[in-house]
């Protein structure tokens, strides 16, 4: 049975250095591209709890209870969000 | 430790958010900001204020994230290609900091035009000129 998108539990490559601000943003630099990406607060959260042990249900239901927002909308915006950093290098999913 | 608990100790979790100061909104998660390290790069130690003429990518010090002025709006580094620049600290997760108008006000204390507000403190946008290592 093929898992669903939910059912991933994304992982933060383990090259990517990976540091949060007093303000809870973030800046990750991947030193195999030499590149450096400034997350904000919320993707931050999201990006901190990709460490291969939650799926990315879980992930969407901590980041909308941290935040208080409506957990639809984060979902989308989670599945949005973890392309763009595969797409980036800096995850597996 | 165990990892579920070093995981709740150690990411952002509601108290964190609060212990900001402000309660943050929810906002779409994304890349505020992309960019290439280089040999002058943004990370390195010795001088951060430099950016490639007219190049207006964001640069990192001390962990924060700052665009380049307009090229030629500033003043020169010790950096033989690198031209530039002040640091405008950039918006990253909603924060600004810079003074604007001619005064700016940040806690109760006023600052000159030009200042940069790092860590919630204004300085003088000086201290990033000139080659000298910017204070903050």
């Amino acid at each position: 049975m093929n898992a669903t998108a939910a059912d991933r539990r994304p992982i933060q490559r383990s090259a990517v250095e990976f540091r949060v601000l007093d303000d809870l943003s973030s800046v990750a630099v991947d030193p195999a591209t030499g590149e450096a990406h400034a997350l904000t607060a919320v993707a931050t959260a999201v990006f901190e709890r990709c460490d291969g042990t939650l799926t990315e249900a879980e992930i969407v239901a901590e980041v909308a209870d941290i935040f208080d927002a409506p957990r639809d909308r984060v979902a989308r915006d989670v599945a949005d969000f973890l392309d763009d950093l595969a797409a980036r290098g800096l995850i597996d999913r | 430790m165990d990892v579920a608990t070093r995981r709740f100790e150690t990411k952002t979790s509601r108290r964190t958010v609060v212990r900001t100061g402000v309660k943050l909104a929810y906002g779409v998660p994304l890349v505020a900001a992309s960019f290439k390290l280089t040999g002058e790069g943004a990370l390195a130690s010795d001088n951060v204020c430099s950016c490639v003429a007219d190049s207006y990518s964001p640069k990192v010090h001390n962990g924060r994230c700052y665009s380049c002025k307009t090229p030629g709006s500033g003043c020169n580094t010790t950096r033989g290609s690198a031209q530039v620049v002040d640091l405008i600290p950039a918006s990253i997760g909603g924060e600004t900091c810079r003074c604007n108008s001619n005064t700016c006000v940040v806690n109760g204390r006023a600052y000159a035009k030009g200042a940069i507000i790092a860590d919630g403190v204004c300085h003088p946008e000086d201290v990033t000129c000139g080659g000298s290592q910017p204070s903050f």
